[in-house]
């Protein structure tokens, strides 16, 4: 059972994560990791390891974490995504370090896990192949017995921090059926590829495995149950980094509809924009009741709803809404929003990456249909 | 003295286990084809359906009095329980587990809202008088507010009182009245100066409506059925001392009244109406037609069901906040917003599903059914504050745009410009 | 409206008669003889597109009622058909179905007009094994299982038909190319036809957006209301566009392609215009005391015959998926 706080407690560790990030991570400090090749500050991610305890907030007691839950995670998140953080948090914390726990593998959590809590190891978990999809029945990827081992080889898509992770779990096919595996970041065998990104503040790479050495994770054959408990996790931290996102395109929207005088008022005072800020206002509220509800779920607790439906509804909303506020928000800015120096655009790269980043609407309309078994 | 929560449920348990038979356990399986084929929002009994339902709600309310539960928050000496809102709330999400008749008719407008109006701004002895007897169900009140050319701009109403020795006399015309038929008492916003700006000549007076004078005319709504009234007030001679609040204060006591409809607006996805979009009734629908396997209908699908079950999620955690001893937020505004456009374009859905046999009524089950539904849609933007309303109110109150400029709130409301009588 | 042959007086005149002509209440039959009376038949002959769809469109704008469908439908099977010799209405495709035609054996349904009595004979479009067809009944056995549509939009004054079952002997005629001529050309029709209603709704709520004052100003100068109805004109403008380009492609191949894109186009504007026209008028109009129901209903019950909007989307779709030539349409 995890540890749990109360509303208060996770409003104080609101505001230290935003006081941390408004000196880390700032418009200029995202832009300046724009341009850099590694795409994240490691001198950042170290003071969110040791100042702030982030990185073993959510990890199991067992392995030096502090065994707290979805509602912790969503707070930490949500202050990510407003500050659009570049960072392997998504992808260590999120998604490497969730696989990890929900494979039940005690040996592969004590490698891992004290080092991802402590800093040291970043991680990422490779599943898309050629179509971008999550999906885990018939990967191309196969794994082989070799010696004493195993080897791993065949190309995985659009793994989200995939150049820079330091341990790469994968999901290959056996003849045990989908298996998850960990391959270290610099084997011989792994040539990996940084893409060019929609969005440049999640660094995204193709990663081509050939005889890789692989360390077999979790039972033989079971990645479609890991695979599955990571979406359903990560959907609702995704969910939750959207809102912080989409409440700051928000407060960026209502504040220069404030400010910003044309025909000798003030725009906001116009209907169609004000119309405009409430109708975002109230997409931001529903995505951050959905986030909220689905960290809820996940945590357990009484009169709250299933946990996968609600994982999947906060995809559905949070997904659309902070798509819809990123949009919007460039339309009240008018053409200054449209620019490259104005944070708009990065908001609405974001917005659109984080969408598309599990299969985009197609995949997340019929993944709630199938959690409600319809 | 405050009493222990456990002990409260524990009492309202008891008693509604003595009065009431328990609602069957969990969503009720969808039987499509069977049952009555009518999906309405708004009540479409006959007649005297209609009277027996509100018998049994004056009646459930009155055995709910009786046993002290009648008026929760109200204060003893008015025949109130002295307790917190979030004892009334508590009551609500118990007793939605029995079998009760729907109060709605005393309750939204009445209780709701008139009730702690009354107590707010009324003299003592009409307090007296009338807020035991509402709240044991005896009488039911109605809000005279709307006017023809006052519907968003409330406080543009036009129906004068005039003083006449220790009466006062009223004229004008009132519209989307709501169960003014069923009412023995409304509350009447009337200009009394209209030499000062508009919101500082209103009085409000609460009108006897068996008094000589009123006239209550049904009004027939596009979805067919008449919910809703018109009622004229011909020299009404109402006494002062039904006068409630100071001559010219109206407008605070409006605000009084309309405070309370927002409070009490929120978990409305029950019903009839909630029923027919919810996701068993919808897939039941898809399957009935074949649809189930058609990509976009089911992404439709899932768009609807994502945004109810949201704001459900909003409300759920409306209530949690509350009970924990927070303060109420904007989510009464924004569930309105979406529970409107919810059932908006799950009417719409299943409009397409059913596709052209919507528009005659070929006998089929669950066909022409909708068209109900569907044409009391566009009541859901516009009543109880339009959606253009509502947006300004949670962009200037909530987000803190300014207000669009104009004098129509300084000029005396003799000289505002105005629509004609009826447009 | 495509620059037609009219001049300009002539055609104000025209359309200046039209009005004055679907003003007077009449019925379905009334309406044709006084056409008739104008002289309809040379201008409809002089400029089929302009004459066709100002009618229609005049039709819709004064929620009137006539057989006016069928004659553009007889129109274009008349090569197929045998001279009249009496009067002839038109079985309608029934509604629930779309454009999808009664099998020829029977038992037939559709919608008519208007009733039918006497010496009219009712032409039936058919599914064979070899393509579409046509009987010809007559009107009794009809009438008998005809209803009146009631329903969503009783002011239609629409019937419809099931259960009608064909004399052993009646033949049905192969229609060829004709019934594809005959859908087409109602299609174009009835866009002009759901325009005109949505002309009229817009008008309304332009009316009375502009006389209803709140907070000391027409409602219509608050941005909210301003930009719905903008959007309305909008989506009203750009059907009005692929219904003229429907035309100027009547003649060619592709001219059953042009007419489906318009009726689309024109069911999708009149549900976007009447949500707008609603929603403007607020509470007045919900009431039945206003038109705008009849409006509402009106245009709904027009985009529903020979195909909804949501019926001809999913044949486009269906018809690209399976290889379709994408032909453009003209002037677009």
């Amino acid at each position: 059972m995890s540890q749990t706080t109360s509303q208060a407690e996770r409003e104080d560790l609101r505001a230290s994560v935003r006081s941390f990030l408004a000196t880390t991570s700032g418009e200029d400090q995202v832009r300046r990791l724009i341009g850099d090749e590694r795409g994240w500050d490691e001198s950042v991610w170290r003071r969110m390891a040791d100042e702030l305890g982030l990185l073993s907030l959510t990890l199991p007691p067992d392995h030096g974490g502090d065994g707290f839950g979805a509602p912790e995670l969503q707070v930490v998140l949500e202050e990510q995504g407003r500050a659009l953080l570049p960072s392997p948090y998504f992808s260590t914390v999120v998604l490497a370090a969730t696989a990890l726990a929900a494979s039940g593998d005690e040996a592969a959590q004590a490698t891992h896990l004290p080092a991802i809590g402590a800093g040291t190891t970043t991680a990422t978990l490779a599943v898309a192949e050629a179509d971008g999809s999550w999906r885990t029945d018939r990967p191309a990827t196969t794994a082989v017995r070799a010696g004493s081992g195993w080897t791993l080889s065949g190309t995985k898509q659009l793994v989200v921090d995939g150049a820079t992770a330091d341990v790469v779990l994968v999901v290959a096919g056996t003849d045990a059926g989908p298996g998850l595996f960990a391959v270290a970041g610099d084997d011989p065998g792994l040539t990996r590829t940084p893409l060019r990104t929609l969005d440049p503040t999640r660094r995204i790479a193709r990663l081509e495995f050939a005889d890789a050495a692989a360390v077999p994770v979790g039972a033989p054959g079971a990645a479609g149950a890991v695979v599955d408990r990571v979406l359903d996790v990560a959907t609702a931290a995704l969910a939750a980094e959207q809102v912080g996102a989409a409440r700051a395109c928000l407060e960026a929207a209502v504040g220069y509809a404030r400010e910003r005088v044309q025909f000798g008022r003030a725009i906001g005072s116009f209907q169609a924009v004000k119309h405009k800020c409430a109708d975002m206002f109230v997409r931001v509220q529903l995505a951050d009741a959905a986030a909220t509800e689905a960290a809820a779920a996940l945590a357990g607790g009484e009169g709250l709803p299933d946990p996968g439906v609600a994982a999947a509804v906060a995809h559905v909303v949070c997904s659309e809404a902070f798509m819809f506020v990123a949009a919007e928000n460039i339309q009240v800015h008018g053409g200054i929003g449209f620019t490259w120096e104005h944070p708009a655009h990065l908001y609405f790269r974001r917005a659109k990456s984080s969408q598309l980043l599990f299969g985009g609407p197609a995949a997340y309309h019929e993944r709630l249909l199938a959690r409600l078994g319809v | 003295m405050p009493i222990e929560m456990d002990d409260f449920v524990a009492e309202v348990r008891s008693f509604l286990d003595a009065h009431a038979p328990r609602r069957p356990h969990g969503d009720a399986e969808v039987d499509w084809g069977t049952g009555i084929d009518r999906i309405s929002y708004f009540s479409t009994d006959p007649p005297d359906v209609e009277a027996e339902n509100v018998a049994a709600a004056r009646a459930w309310q009155r055995r709910r009095y009786d046993a002290g539960l009648g008026w929760i928050v109200g204060p003893p000496e008015y025949g109130g329980r002295g307790l917190t809102a979030v004892h009334d709330m508590v009551y609500d999400s118990v007793e939605a587990e029995y079998e009760v008749p729907d109060t709605g008719v005393l309750s939204l407008i009445g209780l709701g809202m008139i009730g702690p109006t009354i107590l707010a701004h009324a003299q003592q002895q009409i307090r007296e008088r009338y807020l035991p007897a509402m709240y044991a169900g005896d009488v039911i009140a109605c809000q005279l507010f709307s006017e023809p050319a006052a519907g968003s701009d409330l406080a543009a109403v036009s129906t004068r009182a005039v003083r006449d020795g220790d009466a006062w006399v009223i004229d004008g015309q009132k519209v989307w009245t709501s169960i003014a038929h069923h009412a023995q008492i409304g509350l009447a916003l009337c200009r009394t100066d209209p030499d000062r700006p508009k919101h500082k000549g209103i009085t409000a007076f609460l009108v006897d409506m068996s008094a000589p004078g009123v006239d209550v005319r049904p009004l027939r709504q596009m979805s067919g059925g008449a919910e809703f009234n018109e009622v004229f007030l011909t020299d009404v001679r109402v006494p002062d001392e039904h006068r409630i609040g100071a001559v010219n204060d109206g407008w605070r006591v409006a605000l009084t009244t309309l405070m309370n409809e927002r409070a009490s607006v929120g978990g409305e996805g029950a019903g009839p109406a909630g029923r027919a979009v919810s996701l068993p009734f919808l897939t039941a629908l898809l399957k009935a037609n074949d649809r189930l396997g058609d990509a976009a209908a089911r992404r439709r699908l899932a768009e609807l069901y994502a945004d109810q079950a949201a704001t459900e999620y909003l409300n759920h955690q409306a209530v949690r906040r509350l009970r924990e001893g927070g303060q109420p937020g904007p989510e009464a505004s924004v569930s309105k917003l979406m529970y409107g456009q919810n059932l908006t374009r799950g009417a719409h859905f299943a409009a397409e599903v059913v596709g052209p046999r919507l528009l005659a009524d070929t006998g089929e089950w669950g066909t022409f059914s909708w068209t109900e539904l569907l044409l009391s849609t566009p009541a859901l933007r516009i009543l109880g504050g339009t959606e253009e309303i509502m947006k300004n109110i949670l962009a200037e109150r909530v987000l803190g745009l300014p207000k669009e400029s104009g004098t129509d709130a300084t000029t005396p409301f003799r000289e505002l410009r105005r629509s004609g009588g009826t447009a | 409206m495509s620059p037609g042959s009219m001049d300009t007086a002539t055609g104000e005149l025209l359309t200046a008669s039209l009005r004055g002509l679907f003003a007077a209440p009449a019925s379905a039959d009334d309406l044709g003889a006084r056409l008739a009376d104008l002289g309809w038949d040379e201008v409809l002959a002089a400029d089929p597109a302009w004459a066709t769809t100002l009618l229609f469109t005049e039709q819709g704008r004064a929620l009137a009622g006539s057989r006016a469908l069928d004659d553009v439908v007889l129109a274009a099977l008349s090569p197929v058909l045998p001279p009249a010799a009496h009067a002839r209405a038109v079985l309608h495709p029934h509604p629930s179905g779309g454009a999808e035609l009664s099998a020829a054996e029977g038992p037939l349904r559709g919608l008519l007009l208007a009733p039918v009595d006497g010496d009219t004979e009712v032409v039936v479009p058919v599914a064979t094994g070899d393509g579409a067809a046509l009987l010809t009944l007559p009107s009794a056995p009809v009438a008998s299982r005809a209803t009146p549509a009631g329903g969503f939009d009783p002011a239609s004054g629409w019937l419809l038909v099931e259960g009608v079952h064909a004399p052993s002997d009646a033949r049905a005629l192969p229609a060829g190319a004709a019934w594809q001529d005959a859908l087409s050309a109602g299609r174009r029709a009835l866009s002009a036809e759901i325009l005109g209603v949505c002309a009229a709704a817009l008008a309304m709520a332009v009316r009375h957006t502009s006389a209803r004052v709140q907070y000391g100003r027409p409602i219509a100068s608050f941005q909210a209301v301003r930009h719905r109805l903008s959007e309305a004109h909008v989506a009203v403008t750009g059907a009005r566009a692929v219904l003229d380009a429907a035309w100027q492609v009547a003649e060619r191949s592709d001219a059953g392609w042009a007419a489906t894109l318009a009726k689309v186009r024109a069911g999708r504007a009149q549900a976007e215009c009447m949500r707008a026209a609603v929603q403007v008028l607020g509470a007045t109009g919900l009431t039945q005391e206003s038109e705008m129901h009849r409006f509402v209903t009106r245009a709904a019950a027009l985009d529903a015959l020979l195909g909804s909007r949501q019926q001809l989307t999913e044949r486009i779709g269906t018809d690209l998926l399976a290889g379709a030539a994408m032909a453009p349409v003209a002037g677009i």
